[in-house]
């Protein structure tokens, strides 16, 4: 049965990002989903960026674009990302979830409705409180959460509501980060 | 407030979704089913909450006005004014090289800023005389919010920061104004628009220049998406426009009746026939 990834970050998180997106190597055998605050007017350049100290497939996906495995997916500008039961990846312009989209929430919530226990959420660096509920969702659903330690984030905010909705199963450094996800890799 | 509102991820219980999509079908021939699992069932959460109508074991009681607010709430839609800047500069360089009369049809509106962008673009290019804009709607109520003016992010700086982008000489208030602290676009602009409920060619005999269907297929499932753009295609002249969301694709049989014009913007010229 496949199993996921979905990282969620905001203000401080891109540094991370490029990090761990950078360790990976193919075929980690499965989808890895990133859904980034950013710029809305910022459409192209993103996904360029992330490619240049990667080993891996990173795509901005189309609408209805099908999930595969190896493959690192980063929520469009503008657009929020969902994951759908029967395999796809589905965008939306519906409206905004605290003041975000794509929001971490989203992506989260309707991957954990697919993946359940089979899932690792990752909450990075933030300003607002974007992904809670979605964190929430993945651990009700027995999911792995997992939130950057507040101490070392740039900005606190989103990492630290998690934490105090008890939405997370670990808070963990940036290293600790990269080897659980590679341990989840690994791990069958 | 309508922040906390949205922001909820709650999900509707999948059996009172199939009754509610089944009760809906009934009352106004409009098969819900046809939308994202995910997106359904969590829209029809929010409107029943939004509403106030409780449900309990497996039925929920739905009358005829609070059907047509779920379709128009379940469907989403644009929801800032100018979304897409490059695109609406395409528009722009299109109304102001098109010296002729053009029919421009935007399907399946649940809510107004994309009609809101057009009038106040026509109208900076004094154009509105030479084109004629229809639009459909899926539910009354879709009907009754754009004829009011209502913005559905009231408060969202996006529609405003826009809107400089497009229209840097002119001042937001004369399209917009406060109303009960919500900004509304001024429904005296709201004039001469042909509305209906459907565009299929049968019912109507019309086809058009241009057509304005960004994002409408986004959280439709297969094969409706493709099924829309298929009755769009239907529509639209031979070397008209078809504007579609920058992340949306014309694929099959229907990307072969199109030239790109800007892939990336989701702008597509049909090919004469």
């Amino acid at each position: 049965m496949t199993r996921a990834i979905a990282i969620g970050g905001s203000a401080g998180s891109y540094k991370l990002i490029v990090q761990i997106i950078s360790a990976l190597k193919a075929p980690f055998e499965m989808p890895l989903f990133v859904c980034l605050h950013r710029l809305r007017t910022a459409r192209t350049g993103f996904a360029e960026t992330l490619r240049i100290k990667s080993h891996v497939k990173i795509v901005e996906p189309a609408d209805k674009e099908i999930i595969r495995l190896n493959y690192v997916y980063v929520a469009p500008a503008n657009y929020h990302m969902l994951i759908s039961r029967d395999g796809l990846i589905n965008l939306s312009v519906e409206e905004e979830i605290c003041h975000s989209r794509p929001s971490i929430d989203i992506t989260f919530a309707s991957a954990s409705e697919v993946y359940k226990e089979r899932m690792m959420a990752v909450i990075l660096s933030g300003a607002n409180d974007d992904g809670t509920n979605g964190m929430r969702r993945v651990k009700e659903n027995g999911g792995i959460t997992i939130a950057q330690n507040p101490k070392e984030c740039d900005v606190s905010v989103m990492p630290l509501s998690c934490i105090q909705n008890n939405c997370i199963t670990r808070i963990e450094s940036t290293g600790e980060i990269i080897k659980s996800i590679q341990n989840f890799i690994l791990s069958k | 407030m309508i922040t906390e509102w949205i922001n909820k991820l709650d999900l509707l219980p999948e059996d009172i979704t199939r009754e509610i999509v089944h009760e809906i079908e009934i009352k106004l021939g409009i098969d819900l089913g046809r939308i994202n699992d995910f997106v359904l069932r969590r829209r029809l959460k929010l409107a029943l909450d939004k509403s106030g109508t409780s449900y309990s074991g497996n039925s929920v009681c739905i009358d005829s006005r609070l059907a047509a607010h779920i379709v128009s709430d379940c469907l989403p839609d644009i929801t800032e004014v100018f979304r897409d800047i490059e695109t609406w500069l395409f528009i722009r360089k299109l109304i102001l090289s098109n010296p002729e009369q053009a029919d421009i049809l935007i399907p399946m509106a649940t809510k107004g800023e994309e009609l809101y962008s057009l009038l106040i673009l026509l109208n900076e290019l004094s154009a509105v005389n030479r084109f004629h804009i229809s639009v459909t709607y899926p539910s009354y109520i879709s009907l009754e919010n754009i004829t009011q003016g209502i913005l559905f992010s009231p408060r969202s700086r996006f529609s405003f920061v826009n809107f400089k982008q497009i229209c840097p000489e002119c001042d937001f208030p004369k399209y917009f104004l406060s109303d009960n602290q919500a900004i509304k676009f001024r429904k005296e602009f709201i004039t001469g628009i042909n509305f209906r409920k459907d565009f299929k060619s049968g019912n109507t005999g019309q086809i058009y220049d241009i057509i304005l269907c960004r994002n409408k297929t986004l959280a439709l499932k297969e094969p409706y998406s493709t099924g829309f753009f298929k009755a769009v295609s239907d529509v639209l002249k031979p070397e008209g426009y078809l504007f579609i969301g920058t992340h949306e694709q014309l694929t099959g049989e229907i990307s072969a009746k199109y030239k790109p014009v800007s892939k990336q913007n989701g702008i597509f010229k049909k090919i004469a026939q």
